[in-house]
């Protein structure tokens, strides 16, 4: 059965119409409906549509012209174009994959050659996306293994030969000081790596997602108590406040990652004496999780940017902590999988406050 | 439009003639395909067995239109246009009617009007434009 997959119809005759709808209602598609190409370039302004039956013969404006239309100005530019012809229309035939068209449907039709096709070209395009998909989370792979891992093995072998000549000097000072630095790039880059691993494998779908019943009165003071002492040494306070014990089907191992995140930077972007504000209330069958702090907040630019695999980027937290920009990223992940949403709300200086929503249910 | 009665065959009107050999002879055709289509329904074939020659029926109107359109073409008849957008609206009808036919007996009668309309109508045009022209067609000509 095809999950949601949006088809528009096009035909200035209302039978064909008509009964296209019926055929492709029944195979568990949605279906739209236009009767002019005007109407339906129109509405492909405003819908994102998975694939399109597109008549040629109508007035006005046929069907090649809708083509070019749909295809030069709307969302759906990419969308696959299957012309509807009648058979012995042999010119406008030999025109249909000039014209934009990725196949043909004649008139008559067979109702399971239809659907064969249709199925055949959704997929198709499904295809595609993944590949494309696929493509970014490479073109992303790549980038990290060549700056950010690349980076701190500079750093490690120089302080690693460092070390080695102040071993010979006996230096205890220096080899303190550059063990250290060997010791937090480690961490850190090992952190990065594993950050990566994690975000590529969900993004190959081989993350399944393991609900179980979760308290997250509980869950979420075990993970303030985790943080404690990095808030104590900028003394900062934490407010947790759930007006009901809230029990939800979730990913545990998900949910304590995308809120030890949310926690760990608000705690490192918040200056001392600052406060974090953590809220939890059920609405509509989903929990709804904000975490709050007012502490440096963040531009435009930084905002728009949040969430976005290709524009990762890390900034210091107030007391100099590095991170690994992927933080975010694997929040995002993470709560779609599980049916969720993620937003931000910031200014520069007056804080952020990070908003997420898991459904309760487990289906 | 006469109402078909199933249990008589269903025989050339002269109304239907158009005078040009070939396109008569491709008419009587059609009407050869509705007799069996009759008599099935007679017999009580099941669908699978009607919606046999439905196809046929459909294959052969294809062929059918595409061959009259090859002859407007060979004698020059002006319309020949609009007579094919007619043919492409006749084929978008068949489409339809031939995706209802839970009754059989209405598929009949929609094909027989579909037909009688098209012989008595448009290919009417086509035998006035030869005749007013004097163009000969028979098979010595080959047209
Ligand atoms: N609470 C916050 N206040 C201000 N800026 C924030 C806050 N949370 C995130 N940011 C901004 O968003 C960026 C991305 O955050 P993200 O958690 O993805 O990476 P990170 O914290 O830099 O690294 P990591 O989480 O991997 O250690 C941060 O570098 C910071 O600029
Ligand atoms: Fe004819
Ligand atoms: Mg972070």
């Amino acid at each position: 059965m095809p999950i949601n997959k949006s088809i528009l119809i096009v035909d200035d005759v209302s039978d064909n119409i008509v009964l296209l709808q019926s055929i492709l209602d029944k195979a568990g598609y949605n279906t739209i409906a236009a009767t002019s190409g005007i109407q339906a370039v129109d509405l492909c302004k405003e819908i994102d549509l998975d694939l399109i039956l597109l008549d040629v013969r109508m007035p006005q404006m046929d069907g090649f012209e809708t083509a070019m239309q749909i295809q030069n100005n709307s969302k759906n530019a990419e969308t696959p174009i299957l012309f509807l012809l009648v058979k012995t229309d042999e010119s406008n035939i030999s025109n249909a994959f000039k014209n934009g068209g990725v196949d043909i449907i004649n008139k008559p039709f067979n109702d399971e050659e239809l659907l064969a096709r249709i199925n055949t070209h959704l997929t198709l395009r499904a295809q595609q996306n993944n590949l494309a998909q696929l493509n970014i989370t490479k073109d992303k792979f790549l980038n990290i293994l060549a700056h950010d891992l690349r980076n701190p093995f500079n750093s490690l072998l120089g302080f690693s030969e460092l070390l080695h000549e102040s071993i010979d000097q006996a230096d205890l000072n220096k080899i303190k000081k550059y063990a250290d630095i060997i010791q937090n790039t480690s961490k850190n880059t090992y952190d990065l790596l594993n950050n990566l691993l994690s975000w590529a494998q969900a993004q190959q779908q081989g993350m399944v997602v393991k609900k179980e019943l979760v308290n997250l009165n509980e869950l979420i003071n075990e993970l303030v108590q985790n943080v404690e002492n990095a808030a104590e040494s900028k003394n900062i306070e934490i407010f947790i406040s759930l007006n009901e014990p809230i029990a939800i089907w979730a990913d545990q191992e998900m949910l304590n990652t995308i809120i030890r995140n949310l926690l760990t930077n608000a705690i490192k972007y918040s200056k001392v004496g600052g406060e974090i504000k953590i809220k939890g209330v059920i609405n509509n069958n989903f929990a709804e999780i904000r975490i709050k702090d007012n502490g440096i907040g963040m531009d435009e630019t930084t905002k728009n940017s949040l969430f976005k695999v290709l524009e990762t980027k890390s900034k210091k937290g107030t007391k100099g902590e590095v991170g690994t920009g992927f933080g975010l990223i694997l929040c995002k992940e993470f709560v779609e999988l599980q049916g969720g949403k993620i937003s931000v709300e910031s200014q520069l200086e007056k804080g952020c406050e990070f908003i997420f929503t898991i459904p309760i249910k487990n289906n | 439009m006469a109402t078909i009665d199933i249990n008589k065959e269903i025989i050339w009107d002269p109304k239907f003639e158009t005078g040009i050999q070939r396109i008569d002879l491709e008419h009587k055709i059609f009407l050869e395909l509705f007799n069996s289509y009759r008599i099935a329904i007679i017999q009580k074939k099941n669908q699978f067995e009607l919606n046999k020659i439905i196809n046929v029926i459909e294959k052969y109107a294809e062929f059918h239109f595409t061959s009259e359109e090859a002859f407007m073409a060979q004698v020059n008849y002006p319309g020949i246009e609009n007579h094919q957008h007619l043919h492409f609206d006749l084929l978008e009808k068949l489409n339809i009617a031939k995706h209802k036919v839970d009754n059989s007996i209405e598929f009949l009668q929609f094909a027989y009007e579909w037909f009688a309309h098209h012989t008595t109508h448009e290919d009417r045009s086509i035998s006035t434009f030869v005749n007013k022209n004097n163009i000969q067609t028979n098979y010595q000509l080959n047209i």
